[in-house]
């Protein structure tokens, strides 16, 4: 499965957090570090979960069932809160 | 006799509210940027408040003595009620009802509230965010006072500037913007003559404007301020809010929190205000400038009626300073 940002996303960097808003719920989020390198990562475009799971192991000393499961959780989560898309 | 503004280039209001609003006004087809204020001296509606269509349009119709004015929700104007002299502030969330025991002499009052809550909006038809806000300056840059009507801007705004000397710049609303990726805020200027030069054209009587909430000397909104804004940065945003718990200590500013990051940013954007909440550039502007808020020192008040607005300024003032 490949996502992408949601054109009804708005983010913002502010005090060292990032910030997303939904421009149709009007829901407010907060990104933690992982969250928003995952945010960075699609700000290129499409990226498969597999993709953004290599990337992630690649760069944090984490294991990669863990890292899966965190990638996952972070993907469903954003996708029912509107700031991610399927692609 | 009904006065019909037509101020805008743009729909207002939906096909199902003008339905409404016809329904109501009875004998005049209300256009899609139409803004509505009958003015009759023999109300055909029934006594007492009525409200019209679905509650949670929150579209209020209120026979008063002399006239009977409606309103619509998305923008939530202040209706007064000469009768009995009620104030009511209609939000968009009709939860939010505010009931101002206060008397007044209304007609001028009527057409103020009107024309301030068209024209306060009006910035955000070029980008700009309008904020329902009071604004003061100090020493080190510019501080909000945000709540809904009647939660005590004005108040406390005049009693920091008479107690702490802090200038009052408005009290009730200004304009935030983002130039260069910094936040600017100035006051809504020119309200004062724009709210009397349509109380003059409609022949209204009445006191120019309707007052300071304690009935003291009003201090001076500082005038130059409105004609050319100075830059200056904003330093602090209190949200003003009412706790309608009694709580009987009051020993510390314990009623006082600071925000974070995140209800800073949601909180700042309630502040907002704009013709049209649902259009997309409206909400991307305020978002912007509301994450921009979050980059200062947000706080939340939650006083109730046992607090002196002297008592709570003084507290702000406390606060202010240890973040300076």
């Amino acid at each position: 499965m490949s996502y992408q940002r949601s054109p009804d996303a708005l983010h913002a960097e502010v005090n060292g957090s990032l910030i997303l808003m939904n421009v149709e719920s009007l829901a407010y989020f907060e990104f933690n570090d992982v969250a928003k390198r995952i945010w960075d990562l699609l700000s290129d475009g499409v990226l498969s979960e597999e993709r953004i799971i290599a990337i992630l192991v690649g760069e944090y000393d984490v294991e990669p069932e863990r890292c899966q499961t965190a990638v996952a959780t972070f993907l469903k989560q954003a996708l029912e809160k509107g700031f991610l898309v399927k692609a | 006799m009904l006065y019909c503004y037509r101020l805008f280039d743009r729909h207002i209001f939906s096909s199902h509210e003008l339905k409404l609003l016809h329904r109501v006004t009875h004998d005049i087809e209300p256009g899609h940027r139409d803004v509505l204020l009958e003015w009759s001296s023999d109300p055909v509606l029934p006594e007492g408040p009525l409200c019209a269509g679905r509650e949670n349009w929150g579209i209020f119709v209120l026979r008063a003595a002399e006239g009977v004015w409606a309103v619509l929700p998305r923008t939530g104007f202040v209706v007064w009620v000469p009768k009995c002299g009620t104030r009511l502030t209609v939000h968009p969330d009709v939860n939010q009802l505010a009931v101002h025991e206060t008397m007044a002499l209304p007609c001028r009052d009527v057409v103020n509230s009107l024309v301030t809550g068209l024209l306060s909006r009006l910035p955000s038809m070029w980008g700009d965010v309008p904020l329902h806000a009071a604004l003061l300056k100090t020493p080190e840059g510019y501080v909000l006072l945000a709540g809904m009507s009647g939660i005590g801007k004005s108040t406390l705004g005049q009693l920091l500037a008479r107690r702490h000397g802090w200038i009052l710049l408005d009290d009730d609303a200004c304009v935030a913007s983002i130039t260069g990726g910094e936040l600017k805020v100035i006051p809504m200027g020119g309200m004062t003559r724009l709210r009397a030069d349509a109380a003059n054209r409609m022949q209204l009587s009445g006191p120019l404007l309707s007052g300071y909430a304690d009935g003291k000397v009003m201090v001076q909104v500082e005038q130059s301020a409105l004609c050319l804004p100075e830059w200056r940065p904003v330093v602090a945003l209190f949200h003003l809010s009412r706790n309608n718990e009694h709580s009987t200590n009051h020993s510390s500013n314990s009623y006082i929190s600071r925000l974070d990051t995140v209800n800073a940013v949601t909180q700042a954007a309630t502040t907002a205000i704009g013709l049209d909440r649902e259009s997309f550039q409206w909400r991307t502007n305020r978002f912007h400038v509301a994450a921009q808020f979050g980059k200062i020192a947000n706080f939340l008040l939650r006083y109730d009626q046992s607090q002196t607005p002297e008592a709570v300024t003084d507290d702000i003032e406390n606060i202010y300073a240890e973040i300076h």
